[in-house]
C-alpha cells in the first residue's frame, strides 16, 4: 500500500472507532445507568448491591442496621470471600470481628460465598 | 490548543496527586494521622511544579495549520459532555459494583474518618478486611477531600479528563494537526470501557480506570520528554494498585533496552522511591503495624544503585542493545530469587505471595497458554468493549513499518509489547481454578490498563503521507 492508503487506512480506523463509540452512548453511557441509578435508589444500597452479585441474604444486612448499634463489632463465621466481602462494606462503621475470637451470645452473622444468615437474633 | 495548554495543567493534577500520594503514605508508614492541610499543600505544590517546568522549558510554538475554532469547541462540548455523564454516575450513588463497594468506598470512608493505619480495622487481625494489604492512594486521595467537604468521588472524571488531554496533548505534540489531534481525543474519549456503566467503567469506583490514567501520563512523559509526568505518573501507578509495579518494571526495562539515560535515571528514582513505598506500605498492613520498612526501602535503594551503576558501565563500554539484553537476562537472577522467596511466604506475602505460593503452578498451566492468548485476542479486538483501541496502534505501527516513516517513542511500543506476556502471568499464578470465570473478571480489566498507553503511542506517530497530513492541516511551516 502506498502511503496515502495507509494514512487513509489509518483515518477511517478512528473514525470507525469514533462512530461505534458515539453509537454506543445513548444506550450504554445513558440509559443503562440512569436506570442502574434508578434501581439502586429504589432498593436500597444492600439489595441492590446482593442482586446485582446475585446473593443472597441482604435482609442480613437491613437487620442489624436496624437493631444494632453503629459503633458495635458485629460477630460473624464461615465463608471469608463472597457474600460476607459486602457486609463488612454495608455494616460500616461496625467492625466485622470473627466468631471465634469475639466472646458474646448475640446474634451471629453466617456467611456462605453466595449467602448471608443471622443465627441467633 | 497547543501541547504545553494541555500538559501544564496536567502535571499540575498529576503532581499534586503525587505530592499527597507519597507525603500520605509516608504518614501512614510512620504510623501517624495524615494531617488534612496536606491536600492544600499538594495542589499548591501540584501547580508550582506546572510553573516551574513551564518556565525552565518554553513550548515550541504549534506546528501546522491551527484547529478552527468550531472544531474545537464541539470537541470540548462533547468531552465535556462525556465527563459530566461520568460526573453523574459517580456522584449519583455509591460504587454499584463489586470491588467498588466492597473494597474501594469501604477504605475511603475509614480513613475519611480518621486518615490514620492506627484504627482496628488496619490494626486487629480479628477484624474483617478485604484485600487488606491492598495500596492506599485512592482511598487517602478521596478521604482526604472528602474531609474537606468536597465530593470525593469527582476523582473519577477528574482523572477520565486528564486522560483524553494526555492522548490529545500526546497528538499535538506529534508536530500533526490540530485537527488530528482531535480526532485521536474524540475518538480515544468515545472507547467502550471508560464509558461503560458496569465494573471497570471510570464511574465504577474501582481503581483500574484511575490506573490507566497514571499509566497514559507516563507515556505522555516519554513521548514528549516531559520527565516531571514520568516521574509522577510512575509513582502514582505504582501506589494505586498492585499491577502498578510490574508495569514500571516493564517500563524501566523498556527504556534500559534503548539506552535513554536521562529518562532512565528519572525512572528508576521514581520506581525505587514509590516502589519502597508501596512495598512497605504493604508489608505494614500485612503485619499489623510489626514489619520494619527498612529492608524493602534497603531492597530499593540497592536495586535502583545496580540498574544506574550498570547503566553507565555500558554506556562508557559503548555497549549496544546485545549488551543491554544480555545484562537484562544477567538481572533475571535475582528476581527469581524475589519471586521464590514470594513463593515460601505463601499466604502471609499478601497478594503476591498469594499468586506464587506454589512454585510448580505455572509451569502445570503453561498448557493453557493458547487459551489465554485467544480470550486476549477476543477480549481486545473481538468484543467491542475497547472499539478499535488496539486496532489503530497495530495499525499506525505497521504503516510506519511498511512506509519507512519512522516511529516515535519506541520505549512506548516495547512497554506494550512487554505487557503481553505479562497479562498472562495472573492466570498462570492464580490460586482460582476456573480459568474462564479469571479470564472474563480479569482480562478486560488488564487490558484496560494499557488503552492510555496504547492511545498516546499512536497518537504520538506522524502519518506516512504527507499530502494527507497537508490537508489535515499539518505540515510544518517552514522557518
Amino acid at each position: 500500500m502506498s502511503p496515502s492508503r495507509w494514512s487513509l487506512a489509518v483515518l477511517l480506523l478512528l473514525v470507525g472507532h469514533l462512530a461505534w463509540g458515539l453509537v454506543r452512548v445513548p444506550s450504554r453511557a445513558l440509559v443503562r445507568r440512569q436506570a442502574d441509578i434508578a434501581t439502586y435508589r429504589r432498593l436500597g444500597d444492600a439489595a441492590f448491591l446482593f442482586g446485582e452479585a446475585r446473593l443472597q441474604g441482604a435482609d442480613a444486612i437491613v437487620w442489624l442496621r436496624r437493631h444494632g448499634r453503629a459503633d458495635e463489632r458485629v460477630r460473624w463465621q464461615g465463608a471469608d470471600r463472597g457474600a460476607i466481602e459486602f457486609a463488612a462494606a454495608l455494616l460500616w462503621p461496625r467492625l466485622l470481628v470473627g466468631a471465634a475470637d469475639a466472646a458474646g451470645d448475640g446474634p451471629r452473622l453466617v456467611s456462605s460465598p453466595t449467602s448471608l444468615s443471622i443465627q441467633g437474633r | 490548543m497547543s501541547t504545553a495548554a494541555l500538559e501544564r495543567p496536567l502535571l499540575a493534577g498529576v503532581g499534586a496527586a503525587a505530592v499527597a500520594g507519597i507525603l500520605g503514605t509516608v504518614w501512614l508508614l510512620a504510623h501517624g494521622t495524615v494531617p488534612d492541610w496536606l491536600l492544600p499543600v499538594a495542589a499548591g505544590t501540584g501547580i508550582a511544579i506546572a510553573i516551574g517546568h513551564a518556565r525552565r522549558h518554553r513550548a515550541a510554538p504549534p506546528t501546522g495549520a491551527p484547529t478552527s475554532r468550531g472544531l474545537l469547541l464541539l470537541a470540548v462540548a462533547l468531552v465535556a459532555g462525556l465527563a459530566a455523564v461520568l460526573a453523574y454516575g459517580a456522584l449519583a450513588t455509591p460504587s454499584r459494583h463489586w470491588d467498588g463497594a466492597v473494597a474501594w468506598d469501604l477504605k475511603t470512608a475509614v480513613l475519611g474518618r480518621a486518615p490514620t493505619l492506627a484504627q482496628p480495622f488496619f490494626r486487629d487481625p480479628t477484624v474483617y478486611c478485604h484485600s487488606r494489604d491492598y495500596p492506599l492512594l485512592q482511598p487517602l486521595l478521596m478521604a482526604l477531600l472528602q474531609r474537606w467537604q468536597l465530593p470525593e468521588r469527582l476523582v473519577f472524571p477528574a482523572a477520565y479528563l486528564l486522560l483524553v488531554a494526555a492522548i490529545g496533548a500526546g497528538a499535538r505534540a506529534a508536530a500533526t494537526s490540530g485537527r488530528l489531534a482531535v480526532l485521536f481525543a474524540l475518538a480515544a474519549a468515545v472507547t467502550p470501557m471508560w464509558l461503560s456503566p458496569t465494573s471497570g467503567g471510570f464511574d465504577s469506583g474501582y481503581g483500574d480506570a484511575v490506573l490507566a490514567t497514571w499509566l497514559a501520563v507516563v507515556a505522555l512523559g516519554t513521548a514528549t520528554a516531559n520527565l516531571p509526568l514520568v516521574v509522577c505518573g510512575l509513582a502514582l501507578a505504582i501506589l494505586q494498585k498492585p499491577e502498578g509495579l510490574p508495569y514500571a518494571g516493564l517500563f524501566l526495562v523498556a527504556v534500559w533496552l534503548h539506552g535513554e539515560a536521562r529518562l532512565l535515571r528519572a525512572a528508576t528514582a521514581a520506581v525505587a522511591v514509590a516502589g519502597a513505598l508501596g512495598l512497605a506500605l504493604q508489608r505494614d498492613l500485612q503485619s499489623f503495624g510489626t514489619a520494619s520498612p527498612a529492608p524493602v526501602i534497603a531492597a530499593a535503594a540497592g536495586g535502583a544503585v545496580v540498574v544506574l551503576v550498570a547503566d553507565l558501565w555500558l554506556r562508557r563500554r559503548g555497549a549496544g542493545r546485545r549488551g543491554r539484553w544480555l545484562a537484562l537476562l544477567l538481572g533475571l537472577v535475582p528476581a527469581a530469587i524475589g519471586v521464590a522467596v514470594l513463593s515460601r511466604l505463601g499466604d502471609d506475602g499478601g497478594v503476591l505471595g498469594v499468586h506464587f505460593a506454589d512454585g510448580g503452578r505455572p509451569l502445570q498451566r503453561l498448557q493453557q497458554l493458547p487459551r489465554i492468548g485467544l480470550a486476549m485476542a477476543e477480549w481486545a479486538f473481538g468484543r467491542g468493549t475497547f472499539g478499535l483501541t488496539f486496532v489503530v496502534p497495530i495499525a499506525v505501527g505497521l504503516a510506519a513499518w511498511r512506509t519507512g516513516s519512522g516511529r516515535r517513542a519506541p520505549v512506548l511500543l516495547a512497554w506494550l509489547l512487554l505487557a503481553l506476556p505479562l497479562w498472562c502471568v495472573p492466570f498462570l499464578t492464580s490460586p482460582l481454578a476456573d480459568l474462564d470465570q479469571h479470564l472474563r473478571a480479569t482480562l478486560p480489566r488488564l487490558l484496560l490498563h494499557f488503552t492510555g498507553v496504547a492511545w498516546v503511542w499512536a497518537a504520538s506517530q506522524p502519518l506516512p503521507d504527507p499530502s494527507l497530513q497537508r490537508a489535515l492541516g499539518s505540515h510544518r511551516p517552514k522557518p
